[in-house]
């Protein structure tokens, strides 16, 4: 690891305004993971905007901490409302809730706080020490290397996620042909404009993912949602534990960052994955000692949370050292280093040290900062939810035009937006994923240049796309990473 | 697939088959390009005929089990719960206050049009409580405003251009 930059960036981060923002995106986090309907990635995108004036350091960290702190805010929700703010924390809900019922909420929400800040810490430990390892073999990869990644970024997460392969795969497939739209950045030929002039400077990518989370999710609830009350736990005052949670809790703490964090790293789909693994792992560990599986089990809440948290900081090594999104939100990320011109990967680390490294140390800064605002301030937290949904809805897709229409200054991005959130709206309704669209809008322009530029090299012998070990090696497991689910459910039903 | 129900759905079919339009749109655009001859070994079209052919493939794969009985489960809602049945008044609601707002922003400006915008979003996911809504849409369109204007610097229209007297042409002087 790179100590000299490493003390540089936290030097860097610790700056007034840099800090500012760091508490800002620990807010603004932990308040999107709390709110019902927002997660993470449509939070990021909707703050897309400042990229347009805002350093991009500043704006680089406020997205950071909007990472972590929405991971933090997700399990409030589980643990009070019984509803899952996001994705991540549908495995929290299952025990979480049940203390709270139990009267044990203010336990279960300092194991989920104090688990996510340890894991938070651990997880960025490792990035900071493993990202310009990574970096280092990212310099030396082929064109070819490069998109072997690519495609098994396009297919873990268009096979993984969502009700079947196919679907996955074919929202990946709209997604690479929204990127077509537009001018061919190398020869000129336009593709896909229909000869429509404001088609030519392709379709902006803010306006695609705001559209596509925010407008679709609330089109997709005016037509087919019904909103209904929700039943609050009471929480007030302080999270703490006592002597015997901290003994029940460290165990599985650290169990679920070693699951969250390697999760992050390979393109598996985001945190349903490591946390679902998490909590079965407590769950058979709990068999042999007090089992309060089912009843409230403490274990069953600092494990998931730690392994949500640990996977959000695990997707950070892809992206800081390859450019490599894995998630949804990492993509969103990804398209806001786009905007400010930066092109992570490799050469990140060499031309930009201060900037990363001061990312890096602006997420152990505001994983510090999540802990000191949740562990007293988790009763006010618990207060927002008591603001009706509808309300929230109008604010969302005020947000998205407005950040549609500043790009521009043109209403053609509107009339786009209302275009793709219509099809966001399609795509909820008949149950294909988002998530594969975005990673091929983001990723496959990159992928397309990374393929052209090796058949370049190879004077249009496609072999030199598997020539490396490393290609072959991608691809193999990509093979299996497809795979296995399949293999499983196989013999699963063979022997049911 | 085994207890898959004999009954086509409708919906998921014509939804299959706009992707599957879409493949062909790109396969035909694709086809009728042209190339310059400097292109080296692989043109623009190459990848686009990859994706176009991917997903070619896959949507005729997906109508097939589609016209099989496969049927996509609704995504879930946060706060709430899906119907199975649509609710076509607050949608066409949400259409048209994001299409009047499309239409009207650079007329209007955004100090009005954003308080509409956030007021029929409201109602039609159902706040019952108008005057309260109308202060929040209000209170949220200002706070917005400021922000992005002041906080961030962006552009944002305050309309009725119209009103004022049509500016004296000022020639470019030329850089």
């Amino acid at each position: 690891m790179d100590f000299g930059h490493f003390l540089e960036g936290f030097a860097a981060s610790l700056t007034l305004t840099n800090l500012m923002f760091g508490l800002l995106g620990t807010i603004l986090g932990t308040l999107v993971g709390v709110l019902p309907g927002i997660g993470p990635a449509l939070a990021i995108s909707l703050l897309l905007p400042v990229t347009l004036t805002v350093d991009p350091t500043a704006a680089l960290i406020m997205f950071g901490a909007i990472y972590y702190g929405s991971m933090f805010g997700g399990s409030t929700t589980s643990i009070l409302l019984n509803a899952p703010g996001e994705s991540g924390s549908v495995m929290t809900t299952l025990e979480g809730n049940k203390m709270a019922r139990n009267g044990r909420a203010g336990a279960a929400l300092a194991t989920a706080a104090i688990g996510s800040f340890v894991a938070g810490a651990i997880a960025t430990g490792i990035v900071a020490m493993a990202s310009p390892t990574i970096a280092w073999i990212g310099v030396r990869m082929t064109p070819a290397d490069f998109f072997a990644l690519m495609v098994l970024a396009f297919g873990t997460v268009g096979a993984v996620l969502g009700q079947s392969v196919v679907r996955g795969l074919l929202s990946l497939c709209m997604g690479l042909v929204l990127g077509l739209i537009g001018l061919d950045l190398q020869t000129g030929a336009s593709r896909l404009t229909f000869d429509v002039p404001k088609l030519t400077d392709g379709i902006e990518t803010v306006v695609l993912i705001v559209s596509l989370f925010a407008l679709g999710e609330v089109l997709y609830v005016a037509l087919y949602g019904r909103l209904s009350p929700v039943n609050r736990n009471a929480f007030k005052g302080f999270a703490t534990m006592t002597k015997s949670d901290w003994k029940r809790s460290w165990g599985p703490w650290l169990r679920g960052t070693a699951i969250g964090f390697p999760t992050g790293v390979l393109p598996a789909g985001g945190s349903e994955l490591p946390t679902f693994l998490s909590y079965s792992l407590e769950k058979r560990l709990a068999k042999k000692k007090h089992d309060e599986f089912g009843k409230g089990a403490i274990e069953g809440v600092a494990g998931p949370e730690a392994a949500n948290n640990a996977n959000a900081a695990g997707a950070m090594v892809p992206l800081l050292a390859l450019g490599l999104p894995t998630s949804a939100t990492a993509a969103v990320m990804l398209a806001a280093f786009q905007q400010f011109d930066i092109k992570p990967g490799p050469l990140l680390f060499n031309d930009q040290p201060v900037l990363v490294w001061t990312l890096i140390a602006s997420l152990f800064i505001g994983n510090l900062l999540l802990l000191v605002l949740n562990l007293p301030l988790a009763g006010v937290w618990a207060k927002l939810l008591l603001i009706p949904a509808p309300y929230l809805y109008g604010g969302i897709v005020l947000f998205a035009l407005v950040g549609a229409y500043v790009l521009n200054g043109d209403t053609w991005e509107i009339w786009v937006a209302l275009v793709i959130g219509l099809l966001g709206l399609l795509f909820r309704r008949y149950g294909y994923p988002v998530t594969p669209l975005i990673l091929g809008v983001i990723l496959g322009p990159m992928a397309e240049q990374e393929f052209r530029r090796a058949l370049q090299g190879s004077a249009g012998d496609p072999m030199v796309l598997i020539a490396t070990p490393f290609s072959l090696g991608v691809y193999i497991l990509l093979a299996i990473v497809v795979a296995i689910p399949k293999l499983y459910a196989f013999w699963k039903n063979k022997n049911s | 697939m085994a207890l898959a129900s004999k009954q086509i759905a409708k919906g998921e079919l014509v939804f299959t088959s706009f992707l599957f339009a879409t493949s062909v749109v790109v396969l035909v655009d694709t086809s009728n390009m042209v190339e310059s001859n400097a292109v080296g070994f692989v043109g623009p079209k190459v990848f686009a005929y990859i994706v176009g052919g991917l997903m070619f493939a896959l949507s005729a794969l997906q109508m097939i089990f589609v016209l099989r009985g496969a049927k996509g489960e609704p995504e879930g809602i946060e706060a709430g719960s899906p119907l199975e049945k649509p609710n076509w008044r607050p949608f066409g609601l949400v259409v048209l206050a994001l299409a009047l707002y499309a239409a009207l922003i650079e007329i209007l400006g955004f100090l009005i049009m954003g308080p509409v915008l956030y007021f029929l979003v409201g109602k039609a996911i159902g706040v019952k409580r108008n005057v309260l809504l109308a202060i929040v849409a209000v209170v949220v369109s200002i706070a917005v405003f400021i922000g992005f204007t002041q906080g961030l610097q962006l552009y944002l229209p305050l309309g009725f251009d119209f009103l004022q007297p049509p500016s004296e042409n000022i020639e470019d002087g030329g850089w």
